[in-house]
């Protein structure tokens, strides 16, 4: 507790709540934009960070930007019914249908206050049970560091799209990009046809950007009939009393059940918060059976998986901070951010620099509230954003692609690459392709490797390490679960199809 | 993923109002098999995987393959691809596959990226940024020229400016002498 307290007392500083409040703002403004979803908005944001020195002002940034981005993309679903990823996708649901009845208000006030609160309760539960994991992961060996990554990946491939051979071949394409460049362990090239360039591997950054900026508007421009404007349904009346006294009656239950789903579906390695907010959804569907209300703007649908997704976001972290293990696509593109400035994840990090741990989770706190300070009164400003004319939009993403790539390389040929990527996703989201496995490939198959080969010289070659640790079997034994759950019929077949049919863009989380 | 179209197109908006929520469930479980699409995308990974695998194979160069070695990985995820993108070859897995509406400008658009990324050192980042805007929102369909260039200056000069005054990230000047 006293650690979390010098956490505060770090974070409390006026410049990192300056920090703070840019990161939000910001987060908020890119997240909003139709089709990026908090990943891609870190990834484009990575380069505002680069000129601060200490780490601590950058952590507290991109704590504000990843809830800004989780922010502005339920706003963007409820007003506008384009969720800007997988995890919005059951908000907008109800979310749209409340706004299209003139409820866009209450609808964007129980997400923020349920965000807020899933949010702070999921806060202080990670608070509670990060230093027992970090200590727990300590002894982790290699051989069980190799399995959880498998776990993670196989999740994430089998639970999230619509067709596991089409996850496998992603997540292949994600396991090939993390290959090239110099092996960490022999200093060797591979991939790398004999150029530089290649040498120091393609990054993340360029990866994400390419993937969900690129393979968008390529998606979007292949579509033809380009909206000049797409009209968000607007918010009507004062900012007071957004909710009605019924509607807070009819909330709160499910703030409360969205952040029991949310939580431990993101400290598990599932992929995030998709499936949580589903099962939110469809639990609260359930729940109102026979009041007929589901489908025409029922508050519950909104509240239940906002808190869900939120509450997902600090489950995510138990094991990015413990383990250094991505669970998800934004999780992914943090544990860049981190690495970046020379933070790596891991119980060590507890160990070396909790004051930095203590701040990042602190920060957690400050953002959250920061958010429901500046945004809910700006949310006429958002809508503003909303109504950008669609070929600017998509012109200026391409120009903020570019440049992110540009500013973190210095690079014209990663710039290129990028595109490529770009190309790649554009056909990707064309046949059905998921592209969250390509992410989690691309960082956690390098992890995975090295993992893999320093168990086997620890053991001395003796490649029945991985079958005769106990935690090892377990966890390699649950990632074969994970891929034969998908063919088994019922619930999960159901709600993975609805998800892939109902969801539009780039699928980011 | 490609599913309902992301934009939410004015049409399609007083439809959506009279579907209930069960409607929506039946109509996306409905599922179209594209033509022969997704068949060329497999031959094509067939052909990519079986391409990246024998690059693996010659990165051997003659050295036995060790399962602790920087070779082994390479070799074992381009034959996975290429095993996977086989059976995805044979069995197809149906996809819902939207037509495409518009050929030129996705190709229109990539031409001017890479005219974009090669003109930027030399011209500059706000040059090539004002020139490409401008471009992109034309491919899109704009066809306000004056609009455009009016967001695009202050936008190219403004990000330009931000970044390596307020932010000390090293942009292209280029030919302008700023």
């Amino acid at each position: 507790m006293s650690e979390l307290l010098s956490g505060f007392a770090t974070v409390l500083s006026p410049w990192n709540l300056l920090f703070a409040a840019i990161g939000v703002t910001v987060g908020t403004f890119v997240g909003v934009l139709p089709g990026i979803g908090p990943a891609l908005t870190i990834a484009l944001l990575l380069p505002i960070t680069f000129s601060l020195d200490d780490p601590v002002g950058a952590l507290i940034m991109f704590a504000g930007i990843y809830y800004g981005a989780m922010y502005g993309g339920s706003t963007t679903s409820i007003l506008l019914n384009t969720p800007g990823e997988s995890a919005s996708v059951a908000t907008s649901i109800e979310g749209y249908q409340m706004a299209r009845r003139g409820r866009a208000h209450a609808a964007l006030a129980t997400a923020a206050i349920g965000s807020f609160v899933a949010g702070t309760i999921s806060t202080v539960l990670l608070t509670l049970i990060a230093r027992p994991v970090a200590s727990l992961a300590t002894s982790f060996r290699a051989s069980d560091y190799f399995a959880l990554a498998v776990l993670a990946m196989v999740c994430v491939t089998a639970l999230v799209g619509s067709s596991v051979i089409r996850g496998l071949l992603s997540l292949s394409l994600g396991l090939f990009l993390g290959l090239i460049g110099i092996d960490s362990l022999t200093g060797q090239s591979r991939f790398t046809f004999g150029t530089l360039e290649l040498l120091d591997g393609v990054g993340i950054v360029v990866v994400i950007v390419g993937l969900f900026a690129i393979g968008e508007t390529l998606h979007v421009a292949a579509r033809g009939d380009v909206p000049a404007t797409v009209e968000p349904v607007r918010p009507t009346g004062g900012v007071l009393g957004w909710l009605s006294r019924d509607d807070w009656r009819r909330s709160w239950r499910p703030w409360l059940r969205g952040t029991a789903f949310g939580f431990p579906f993101g400290a598990l390695p599932s992929g995030g918060a998709e499936i949580p907010t589903f099962l939110s959804y469809m639990y609260e569907k359930h729940r109102a059976r026979g009041k007929g209300e589901f489908g025409k703007g029922a508050i519950e649908g909104v509240a239940g998986p906002e808190a869900a997704n939120n509450a997902a976001f600090a489950g995510v972290l138990v094991p990015l901070l413990t383990l250094g293990i991505p669970t998800s696509a934004t999780a992914a593109v943090l544990l860049a951010a981190f690495q970046i400035f020379n933070v790596q994840p891991g119980p060590q990090l507890f160990e070396r620099s909790p004051d930095l741990v203590w701040a990042l989770i602190a920060s957690l706190y400050v953002g959250n509230v920061m958010l429901l300070v500046l945004n809910l009164p700006m949310i006429g400003l958002w809508v503003k954003v909303l109504q950008i004319p669609r070929p600017l939009l998509y012109a200026g993403i391409l120009v903020f692609a570019t440049l992110g790539v540009y500013a973190v390389s210095n690079s014209v040929v990663e710039v290129l690459i990028a595109y490529a990527i770009g190309v790649i996703g554009f056909f990707m989201r064309r046949y059905g392709f998921p592209l969250a496995p390509v992410i989690l490939g691309v960082i956690l198959g390098p992890l995975m490797e090295e993992q893999f080969r320093r168990a086997l010289q620890i053991a001395g070659g003796d490649a029945t390490v991985f079958v005769t640790r106990p935690l090892t079997v377990v966890l390699l034994s649950l990632a074969v679960v994970a891929l034969v759950v998908p063919y088994l019929p019922g619930i999960v077949a159901r709600s993975r199809g609805r998800r892939a049919g109902k969801l539009t863009f780039a699928e980011d989380d | 993923m490609p599913a309902t179209s992301p934009s939410s197109s004015p049409s399609a908006a007083p439809e959506a109002e009279t579907k209930t929520a069960a409607e929506t469930e039946t109509e996306t479980e409905s599922v179209v098999v594209a033509g022969i699409g997704p068949r060329i995308v497999a031959a094509v990974l067939v052909v990519a995987g079986g391409a990246l695998a024998f690059v693996a194979w010659g990165e051997l160069d003659g050295e036995p393959l060790a399962v602790g070695g920087p070779r082994f990985a390479p070799l074992l995820v381009t034959v996975l691809w290429t095993a996977l993108a086989v059976v995805y070859l044979i069995r197809p897995a149906p996809v819902e596959v939207e037509p495409i509406g518009d050929r030129r400008s996705p190709l229109l658009l990539v031409a001017a990226l890479v005219v974009y990324v090669l003109l930027l050192e030399p011209a500059g980042f706000a040059i090539a940024s004002t020139l490409f805007f401008v471009a992109a929102a034309w491919i899109l369909g704009s066809r306000r020229w004056l609009r455009d260039v009016v967001v695009a200056v202050p936008l190219a000069f403004g990000v330009y400016f931000a970044f390596t005054l307020g932010l000390d990230i090293r942009l292209p000047a280029g030919v302008l002498p700023i």
